[in-house]
């Protein structure tokens, strides 16, 4: 698994915001800002590059969805589609097997 | 005015693959500062870091395509161009090599341990392949019931779980007949699997479900020689019929007379037969039965018959089911359904306990 497992606490923050429910660009960020209460922002000079790089390794998904049919985004969004991001079942097997191994330090620590 | 600056700049200096979204994004956010009473030279000013860090985001884009080569990439492809290609998956796909490999690893595991069989199969396996971990992990499952690696099912369940992740990998109403004949047609599953689920009825055909997931029903029908259905259609749900054994005679009913004289597959009181021409299939042989097409199926050869059916929509409701017991069940619920389909909980979970 060794290198499979290499995740950035950014490409980590982005996995868990889209885990069960898919995101957008802006929505991602929202949601991370959120969850930190504004304390981790991340900006667009790093989120597309992480992006698109969780896809390459084939740990999200993306489908573009044309906003074609809800005129009020499509005027905020001045025509522009969204492309929503969610997690494979590849993805979520390596969060999982970090969230383990995390565990398993812990208990270490304990005992 | 600043607003066209940007889209016009954006052309030249945003990577066409972010650009799109990258840009709604951004009008998006320049939206909400708006909302909340931003003064419009703040928004101006963010705007346009906004902009410059697309860029930035452009540059490590393009370099990271450069250097990463096509070797080092998981075969990463967009959902929406799935449908066109060969990368079913999204980053695993299953290959004739990775079916070898987990069959020579199944066997030897059957023999060794996990470390021996790696060290054994060292030159022969990935071992770091997703194929194998799935299958290590199944093997595990098994032998914490007490039950002996079923190699013939676990290499099956994999040909079907990428079946299923293809089929599920495109929104329900862009899967089409020929979409869907595509995906049968690369789906082989070995003869000695399909066998387990053939049984005949002197009665009539029988079928005898394999696995059913919210979209796709496969089983297989066994026929003996004589027995046909009525003609009939499958409402808005597709088939795709392969021929295992036998010769199957179908036949196609036109479409002017399916809302008068060919009832849905459900109303068993409006049983007719369908008496126009027909068309003999032999093994290996695929038929398409579209949405609202109208089809009738038989064996009229002095042979046995096997069919394979994959459907898409609901699967048939009648008397035709032969119960499924715990036994036959077994690919789907011990083996893919366990870590694919299920999340890991609910007596699933293997290593992570």
């Amino acid at each position: 698994m060794g290198n499979f497992l290499k995740l950035t606490a950014l490409e980590e923050a982005i996995m868990l915001a889209i885990l069960d429910i898919p995101r957008y660009g802006q929505n991602i960020v929202e949601v991370v800002s959120d969850a930190s209460d504004g304390n981790y922002q991340i900006d667009p000079g790093t989120l597309y590059p992480a992006l698109h790089r969780l896809g390459s390794r084939g740990l999200i998904k993306e489908k573009k969805v044309q906003v074609g049919n809800d005129c009020r985004s499509l005027k905020i969004r001045r025509g522009h589609n969204r492309r929503y991001y969610q997690v494979t079942p590849d993805g979520r097997e390596i969060l999982e097997e970090i969230e383990r191994i995390r565990f398993q330090i812990r208990s270490q620590q304990t005992t | 005015m600043f607003v066209e600056w940007i889209e016009d700049a954006a052309r030249y200096l945003v990577f066409e693959s972010i650009r799109d979204e990258a840009l709604g994004d951004l009008w998006e956010a320049d939206y909400k500062r708006k909302q909340n009473g931003v003064p419009k030279a703040v928004r101006l000013v963010r705007a346009l870091w906004h902009f410059l860090l697309l860029v930035k985001a452009s540059i490590i884009i393009f370099f990271s395509e450069k250097l990463i080569s096509g070797s080092e990439r998981y075969g990463y492809r967009y959902l929406e161009d799935r449908a066109d290609s060969n990368y079913p998956l999204g980053g695993i796909e299953l290959t004739p090599d990775d079916l070898k490999e987990i069959k020579g690893y199944c066997r030897t595991r059957n023999l060794y341990n996990s470390f021996l069989t790696r060290r054994l199969l060292k030159s022969f396996i990935k071992q770091d392949s997703y194929w194998i971990r799935q299958t290590e992990r199944i093997i595990e499952k098994s032998h914490s019931k007490g039950d002996r690696i079923d190699c013939e099912a676990i290499v099956n369940s994999f040909v079907l779980s990428n079946l299923v992740r293809q089929v599920e990998s495109v929104p329900p109403g862009d899967v089409d007949i020929q979409f869907l004949d595509k995906l049968v047609k690369e789906t082989k599953l070995t003869d000695e699997f399909i066998d387990r689920y053939v049984k005949f009825d002197d009665k009539s055909y029988k079928r005898q479900l394999i696995f059913r997931t919210w979209s796709l029903a496969v089983y297989v029908i066994s026929w003996r020689p004589g027995q046909e259905s009525w003609a009939h259609h499958h409402g808005y749900a597709l088939d795709v019929i392969k021929v295992i054994r036998g010769q199957m005679t179908h036949w196609y009913v036109s479409a002017e007379n399916l809302e008068n004289t060919i009832p849905f597959e459900c109303f068993r009181h409006l049983k007719k037969r369908y008496e126009g021409p027909s068309q003999i299939f032999s093994t290996g042989d695929t038929v398409t039965v579209d949405r609202r097409q109208g089809h009738q199926v038989g064996n009229v050869s002095d042979e046995n018959l096997v069919t394979l059916h994959f459907r898409f929509g609901h699967p048939p409701e009648d008397d035709h089911w032969r119960s499924t017991n715990d036994t036959e069940m077994f690919v789907w619920n011990q083996t893919e359904g366990c870590f694919d389909l299920v999340r890991r909980d609910g007596g699933c979970a293997l290593t992570h306990q």
